[in-house]
């Protein structure tokens, strides 16, 4: 089957937590509005030939790569196809691939051989570019995907019940002000102040998807699940910078890495990890599950209980507790806290265990960090834990 | 076999694509050549024994360690016990100080200073040793194997990429003492084997960096990269439109006759240090780019492309 998509790139803004508006270039799967951070999430299935007309609103040239694909093609003037390569003007290296000058359009190709967690990316300028926000995910269905949902494929160890999908990156707000204004940037002065989750900053990052005062942010970073669920988190790195992201709560099973499995045949590579160093330009797939530890509906209370400590959030005297050891229970919480609790869940910490990096412009909390709730059983709606475009 | 080499530490200059030159310390093969970055590429097979005579041209002392190999260093520490050096040194200019152990397990191996390392392998005193497995003939394809066989490393076309950094403003602080150190670490060139892109493409040649990045193969043909970090800073390598196996990491091989734990990647991250040894295989004519994917790594003072970056050709 042929998969058609059409990405517009252009400029917008997207805002942080602290109230700054960053000018901001990104992917769009519409014209005339502004692009999203990260770009659309393409989601494609297995052995599809994938088409993606890019369409260049920018004032330079703007090209995709896609790491992870093989054999991609690009479309010539002459309407046929050809290997994307590397552009040069004499020695220079102009672009790592084909590229759609301003006011263009290129047209690349490419068969989704493989199932996994991709990126997607300018190959242009990528020093700018992509640190301006021309980055987006790509997700490819293995091609027996269907009431039983594996990021690989039947037996191969990734069932899940739900998913996310975490792209980090970092921002450095002066960067985007100097493109703004077109005036040079000196790369050695780089300094990132913003760490993003899907181009959030926290406490945005706990935010649904498609909330109306974030249009340009569609994306959450929140991840809901009951006990005994498998979750299905998709990492990639976008930024340049290596986050070591460590979810609370229990260990995560790496399973695939760059969109490959860790297996060999019937041999399973696949191993636990505390924090997870998610490197620059790569991806990492785990399955996490959490059981309690002993919890079971009869027995409500589990042996580990998330530590409070780690359950404030936002500013002194909010929480994250429901005031009950009890899942699905809420109880009285001292004078003077509020509680964000919704509906009796624990709730355990995502984040970057690079502790600069849960910050927005210095001040904690910010940043790289979300939360995984664990919901009742039976409360939690089959809509959650859907990656959507 | 006993493979005796000599090697000089000796101060020169490299050539950066922007123009400049920047003052190195290196290893020359004799008292009256430059140095070169990186060092000579010491090649050895399984059971040889390696002697290494290292001659001081500095006004420092000078020594070689040799990470994952077979030697017992002895360090030299000064009056107060603080280390001078991690194993036996040229303590002066015009000293000669030897070494020599059995080389014991195939793989590659950073060869780099043990005195003053902050500085030393900074300033370029880094080079790579290349043990074959028993029983490797290079014209012999089925035994021309990075690891020997059934580890999965048959190879047709190999290529050394040796990682590095240089801060040139810290480079001639040193060469014409000034305060200032290694706190203020902060480099402006990312190299593959001691060049910058595009020099990482030109052909080997005689100069103080002889040796050329840019791999050219055939369709079809199995090509060992095996990349070596000899900075000081993790890099994160790229193969643009292609999938790679890693076949080892720090010279242990990832298949077994037992188990094949080798795994495919597109981008491998190489912290300070450590070696990976990966083979693809590429059926597409064309230009396929090796980069950082940390790509403030990939340009110079003036924003063109550069740094650590490299191509693989298919014809």
């Amino acid at each position: 089957m042929v998969h058609i998509i059409d990405l517009w790139a252009d400029s917008g803004y997207f805002t942080t937590p602290i109230g700054h508006n960053i000018y901001f270039w990104g992917f769009n799967d519409s014209t005339g509005t502004s692009p999203q951070l990260p770009g659309p999430t393409l989601i494609l299935n297995q052995n599809d030939e994938i088409v993606v007309n890019l369409h260049n609103n920018l004032p330079e040239n703007v090209s995709l790569l896609f790491p992870g694909q093989e054999n991609v093609e690009f479309q010539k003037p002459d309407d046929t196809w050809a290997p994307v390569q590397p552009q040069f003007s004499g020695t220079d290296l102009v672009s790592l691939t084909n590229y759609a000058p301003p006011g263009g359009t290129i047209s690349y190709k490419f068969t989704a051989a493989n199932p996994g967690t991709f990126l997607y990316e300018s190959g242009t300028n990528p020093q700018k570019q992509i640190h301006m926000g021309l980055y987006g995910a790509i997700i490819v269905r293995p091609s027996d995907f269907g009431t039983v949902k594996t990021a690989y494929g039947q037996n191969t160890g990734t069932d899940f019940d739900r998913e996310y999908l975490i792209t980090v990156a970092e921002v450095d707000p002066v960067l985007h002000k100097s493109v703004e204004k077109g005036e040079p940037y000196d790369i050695k002065n780089y300094k990132p102040r913003y760490w993003v989750m899907n181009g959030r900053c926290s406490p945005d990052t706990m935010l649904m998807d498609g909330v109306g005062y974030l249009p340009n942010q569609p994306y959450g970073s929140m991840i809901m699940m009951e006990p005994g669920e498998k979750i299905l988190l998709r990492y990639i790195d976008a930024g340049i910078e290596n986050h070591p992201l460590h979810l609370h709560g229990n260990h995560t099973r790496l399973v695939g890495l760059d969109g490959k499995p860790l297996r060999n045949g019937n041999i399973d590579l696949s191993y636990k990890r505390f924090t997870i160093l998610v490197a620059s330009g790569q991806t990492y797939d785990m399955i996490y599950e959490w059981n309690g530890l002993g919890y079971t509906p009869d027995n409500p209370i589990p042996t580990l209980l998330p530590s409070i400590r780690n359950l404030g959030i936002g500013e002194p005297g909010w929480t994250m507790w429901s005031g009950s050891p009890y899942l699905g229970e809420k109880r009285d919480i001292p004078v003077g806290v509020v509680s964000y609790n919704e509906t009796g869940e624990y709730n355990f910490m995502l984040h970057s265990h690079e502790e600069p990096q849960i910050t927005n412009w210095g001040e904690f909390p910010g940043g790289m960090m979300s939360m995984l709730m664990v919901h009742p059983p039976g409360t939690l709606s089959p809509d959650i834990g859907v990656i959507r475009r | 076999m006993n493979i005796i080499k000599d090697l000089w530490a000796k101060s020169g200059t490299i050539n950066m694509p922007d123009g400049f030159s920047v003052p190195f310390w290196g290893y020359a093969e004799s008292a009256s050549f430059e140095p070169q970055l990186p060092g000579p590429v010491i090649e050895a097979a399984v059971g040889d024994t390696l002697h290494v005579n290292f001659h001081n041209m500095l006004n420092e002392p000078v020594s070689i360690i040799f990470p994952g190999q077979n030697v017992v260093p002895t360090p030299v520490k000064d009056a107060d016990g603080r280390f001078v050096s991690y194993t036996a040194h040229a303590p002066d200019n015009g000293d000669v100080v030897s070494y020599s152990y059995t080389a014991d397990k195939p793989g590659i191996f950073l060869y780099e200073s043990g005195s003053s390392p902050e500085r030393q392998i900074q300033m370029g005193m880094y080079g790579v040793i290349i043990v074959r497995p028993a029983g490797f003939d290079a014209v012999n394809a089925s035994t021309r194997t990075a690891y020997g066989t059934n580890t999965g490393s048959e190879f047709d076309i190999e290529k050394v990429l040796v990682l590095g950094e240089i801060d040139s403003v810290l480079h001639s602080k040193i060469v014409n003492p000034q305060p200032g150190g290694m706190y203020i670490f902060s480099p402006d060139y990312w190299t593959i084997n001691g060049r910058s892109y595009p020099h990482t493409t030109a052909a080997d040649d005689d100069s103080s960096q002889p040796y050329s990045s840019k791999i050219t193969a055939g369709q079809g043909h199995k090509i060992l990269i095996r990349c070596i970090n000899a900075g000081f800073q993790h890099h994160n390598i790229r193969f643009d439109n292609l999938s790679v196996r890693v076949i080892a990491t720090d010279s242990v091989p990832l298949n077994s006759n037992t188990l094949d734990k080798t795994y495919k990647k597109n981008t491998v991250t190489i912290a300070s240090g450590e070696s990976y040894d990966i083979i693809t295989t590429v059926n597409t004519p064309g230009m396929y780019m090796i980069y950082d994917r940390d790509y403030h790594h990939l340009v110079d003072i003036n924003g063109l492309s550069s740094g650590m970056m490299t191509i693989i050709e298919i014809l």
